[in-house]
């Protein structure tokens, strides 16, 4: 039986929404986020339009993203939440650990 | 053209639509069948995409458009309510390899879950409607054989010639709808279920 002390549920956050999650920390609408995420990984994170519609709303549903107000009439502009900046540190250090202990078994 | 098939898995139906457009016919409505207009040439070679969504507002649903739009899909039928969308590529291609909606299973996959959502509540509509039409009547199936007794003009077998074939196809209308019409419920009520249905094993799939 495992057992997770105090274990966020929304962990461990898939590539997608680690990656939307990260492209948010300054506002941004979806093609620009969609950008921002190819940008960030090297090309190698290429979301469908689908995909990422999908995210943002799971995103939005759960508060981890916000809409904010912008000049764009026609384009939903979103930031990161302090909760979604919480969430994301979490599975940042949740990885930083797994790197570690990595480095340690595969020395 | 009007095109009349059921189809349950979004990537079949997806292969289809992009055939059709390759023989010249472009998807322009689907309420009641598949109805097709005429493709420009430099539409045929495109493919055609779908995704499953229903929206609660339109400032929603234009987001959602405009967002595709900006991806280079352009929206060739669906409305705010009608859970299935159906996009075509602005232009061959895309500079993509292979054009497609999701880039992960998964939310490929979550595109089943609403189907189910949305299928499983109006196959419980529907089959309330059958039923209190069903029991109005009192489940008489054997009389769906015997359609004389959903005329109700008297003495409407008596008359003859013209007399009979106007009074006949006056109350035809309404007989059929007396007569069909919880038979119609019926298979619309199983039409939703077997999406709802599908969209189930296909969830549970997904999570195995």
């Amino acid at each position: 039986m495992q057992i997770q002390t105090k274990r966020n549920k929304h962990l461990p956050l898939t590539e997608t929404v680690y990656y939307v999650l990260l492209a948010l920390n300054e506002p941004a609408h979806g093609y620009v986020i969609m950008q921002k995420i190819e940008a960030l990984s090297g090309g190698e994170v290429r979301l469908a339009a689908g995909t990422l519609y999908g995210a943002i709303q799971n995103l939005l549903k759960q508060g981890f993203i916000e809409p904010v107000v912008s000049d764009d009439p026609n384009r939903k502009v979103y930031v990161m939440t302090q909760e979604g900046q919480l969430l994301l540190n979490l599975d940042y250090k949740r990885m930083q650990k797994m790197i570690q202990v990595t480095k340690e078994v595969m020395k | 053209m009007r095109v009349f098939k059921v189809f349950l898995n979004f990537d079949h139906e997806e292969q289809w639509l992009t055939e059709m457009l390759g023989s010249g016919h472009k998807l322009c409505a689907n309420i009641f069948g598949y109805r097709f207009s005429t493709a420009q040439d430099s539409e045929r070679k495109r493919c055609i995409r779908m995704d499953y969504r229903e929206f609660s507002s339109r400032g929603s649903y234009n987001d959602y458009l405009q967002l595709m739009e900006d991806f280079g899909w352009e929206h060739i039928c669906g409305s705010k309510g009608s859970g299935k969308q159906y996009f075509m590529e602005k232009a061959e291609g895309l500079g993509l390899e292979k054009a497609e909606l999701f880039s992960t299973e998964e939310s490929k996959g979550e595109r089943y879950r609403s189907l189910m959502r949305l299928t499983f509540s109006m196959a419980c509509c529907y089959f309330a409607l059958w039923l209190s039409i069903a029991q109005s009547q009192g489940f008489r199936v054997l009389d769906l054989f015997n359609p004389s007794v959903y005329y109700f003009t008297p003495g409407l077998w008596e008359m003859k010639g013209p007399r009979f074939v106007g009074a006949f196809l006056f109350e035809t209308p309404f007989a059929l709808m007396r007569g069909y019409l919880w038979v119609f419920m019926l298979a619309v009520t199983c039409l939703f279920a077997m999406q709802a249905l599908y969209g189930f094993m296909q969830v549970r799939r997904m999570r195995k």
